[in-house]
């Protein structure tokens, strides 16, 4: 019976799958789901070389960020003709300044660099392609360079002369610590009020006390809820949607939701439970002794 | 408006309605402004002035059957009217989508051949998630689509394929002189691409990964469109950075050589079109026994390049520099005009 359902399905599917296809490209993902397309038709892959537009920008995401090495970056950066437009490397562990110097040299159309976690790369490196991108009227519009090393304020005062718009680069000066982090924005209505500038939680996250869903800031005034992850903390908002350990009442965020140890039941209907691992790892023991939750 | 119906017409609307006949046959009317959202029927209203009555019924494109026409014309009869917030429109669109892939490639289809740029662009993104993290099997799994590529073309996704006559005789040329290179490498080669993985886009990659790091900068596989086999071939290390990424920045744009499945493990596919150099070839892929013939060819690539050179300079603008291939082997010329961009 399968087969034959499967027949009349194949028979009835739209034969012009391929030009809706090629349709799609523009809207693939990362290089992954493109260089996957090549793969799998001779006509797809046909398109895909030849289009140089699908390539001006280039998007690298694990999986394939620890495979991407200089040589590769540049065979791929290759096919736009020089007329690269946008370049996000995450987590591209390979990726040396000269590999990333090279791609900009030979790409000098480039608006958006966001590199986060290219733990190869240098601040020095970053403000060489800068520079050399800041020539000749056109400017860089987007920098994101949170988990690249050792960037100091003086880094950050060179590139803002190349790059002056607020907001275009990911990291700041923390105003608390005077490290260079990144500052995430708050949601409170407290804290939007008057100028950006100016709100008192304006700090890194090791400064600054925060949700980890939703990055509003905690302070002394409001309730800070505890999650299962130990040290990490919750708004009340975020504490309350966030399914919680059976036993101790206590939310992963979703982030850590990996670590629950779900409690398989065969009633269907009963809501699905779990156990944080605290909880779990002390089952059997008598639940009426201390225990200390506080991890 | 049609006045055979009256059962249909209701006097005191003062809509105006227009006719649209899908590919089975039927016809229906539709309100104006929803029917004009869709730019196909847009033209077709004024330029043509069809769709006014039964008999003129605008005949829609063959892909749009009357479910999908039901449904676009859903989308318009809510995107038309004006006065809804960007919030609303979102969730509609979001809600919409929601169906299976068969009907979404379906609508897609539906919605370019009534050049509704909008739809397409929401039913794009949705099929692009569906696409998201899958490897080539699981697409052809989806999509329905054979095939059509030998084991070894799925292990070259990068190659190009411009049609240029010239730059095809220049690369032919090339990789007559990368054979000794390739004669070292395939025994390795052979090695690597026996391995079967899985996910293809790992192979790729892993593939170009492995290569063996003999040539200049770990510069691995011999692409058709590279020559830094030739260059290794004589040890220089400064000067090929530039060399080699000028060249590469030519044969960016280059066809690689036949698509014959030839990778690194085929030999002979260059001997086939040897004839066609000028001085014709005896088949013989071995430079250093023939040095007038070389000459020959060597005058040869610099004359294309030459050429070459004043086509690229005008099609690619002032960011290409006129090349000049250096000639390897018993030549070491080095003709390099214009400045290095900072580079290396």
């Amino acid at each position: 019976m399968r087969t034959e359902e499967k027949e009349e399905e194949e028979e009835q599917w739209p034969g012009s799958a391929h030009e809706i296809l090629l349709l799609v490209l523009p809207y693939l993902h990362s290089l992954f789901e493109l260089l996957s397309m090549t793969a799998v038709s001779r006509s797809l892959r046909d398109a895909i070389r030849a289009e140089t537009a699908l390539w001006s920008k280039v998007v690298v995401e694990p999986p394939l960020s620890s495979r991407l090495t200089d040589d590769i970056l540049w065979d791929i950066t290759s096919k736009s003709a020089g007329k690269l437009n946008t370049l996000i490397l995450r987590q591209c562990l390979r990726i040396t300044d000269k590999g990333l110097r090279r791609v900009v040299d030979a790409n000098p159309l480039i608006r958006k660099i966001i590199v986060p976690g290219c733990t190869e790369l240098t601040p020095e490196g970053i403000i060489g392609c800068v520079e050399s991108l800041s020539k000749d009227n056109h400017n860089v519009e987007t920098l994101h360079i949170n988990g690249v090393h050792r960037f100091t304020k003086d880094h950050l005062s060179a590139l803002s002369t190349y790059i002056p718009h607020e907001g275009a680069i990911d990291v700041e000066v923390c105003p608390k610590c005077d490290q260079v982090m990144m500052i995430p924005s708050c949601s409170r209505v407290s804290c939007n009020r008057g100028r950006r500038h100016e709100r008192k939680c304006k700090g890194c996250w090791f400064c600054v006390p925060r949700c980890m869903e939703c990055s509003v800031c905690l302070g002394s005034d409001t309730e800070i809820q505890e999650a299962a992850c130990g040290g990490d903390s919750l708004c009340l908002e975020c504490w309350l949607v966030l399914p919680k350990c059976r036993f101790c009442n206590k939310p992963y965020c979703t982030s850590h939701s990996s670590l629950r140890h779900d409690v398989v039941t065969n009633d269907s209907s009963a809501q699905p439970m779990f156990e944080c691992q605290a909880c779990h790892y002390r089952a059997g023991k008598n639940p009426y002794d201390a225990f200390d939750y506080q991890i | 408006m049609s006045e055979s119906d009256p059962d249909m017409m209701k006097p005191e609307t003062m809509k105006s309605y227009i006719w649209l006949q899908t590919s089975d046959g039927s016809v229906q009317q539709v309100e104006q402004e929803v029917a004009m959202f869709c730019p196909m029927i847009c033209q077709e209203v004024i330029h043509n002035g069809a769709g006014s009555s039964e008999s003129h019924a605008i005949s829609l494109p063959q892909r749009v059957n009357p479910d999908m026409l039901s449904l676009i014309l859903d989308y318009c009869r809510f995107h038309q009217v004006p006065g809804r917030s960007n919030k609303e429109r979102k969730s509609y669109d979001e809600k919409f989508m929601r169906m299976d892939t068969k009907r979404l490639c379906e609508l897609t289809s539906a919605a370019d051949s009534l050049q509704l740029k909008p739809l397409v662009d929401i039913t794009s993104r949705a099929l692009a998630r569906i696409i998201e993290g899958k490897s080539p099997e699981e697409i052809r799994d989806i999509f329905h689509l054979p095939d059509d590529l030998t084991e070894e073309e799925k292990l070259e996704p990068l190659k190009n394929t411009m049609d240029d006559p010239r730059i095809r005789l220049l690369n032919r040329l090339y990789a007559k002189k990368r054979k000794e290179l390739k004669e070292r490498e395939r025994l390795k080669n052979v090695e690597i691409g026996e391995h079967v993985d899985e996910r293809s886009v790992d192979d790729l990659l892993s593939f170009i990964n492995s290569r063996d790091p003999k040539t200049s900068k770990g510069k691995k596989k011999s692409k058709k469109k590279k020559d830094q086999k030739i260059d290794s071939s004589n040890d220089r290390e400064g000067p090929e950075d530039f060399h080699d990424k000028e060249s590469h920045d030519l044969h960016s744009k280059q066809q690689g050589v036949e698509e014959t499945g030839s990778s690194m493990r085929e030999v002979p596919e260059d001997d086939i079109f040897m004839p066609k150099v000028a001085g014709s070839e005896d088949g013989d892929i071995d430079d250093e026994i023939d040095p007038a013939m070389k000459e020959m060819l060597d005058r040869e690539v610099e004359d294309f390049a030459r050429r070459l050179n004043s086509n690229w300079v005008c099609s690619l603008g002032q960011e290409r520099r006129p090349v000049h291939f250096s000639i390897n082997g018993n030549r070491t010329t080095r003709q390099h005009i214009g400045q290095s961009s900072g580079h290396n």
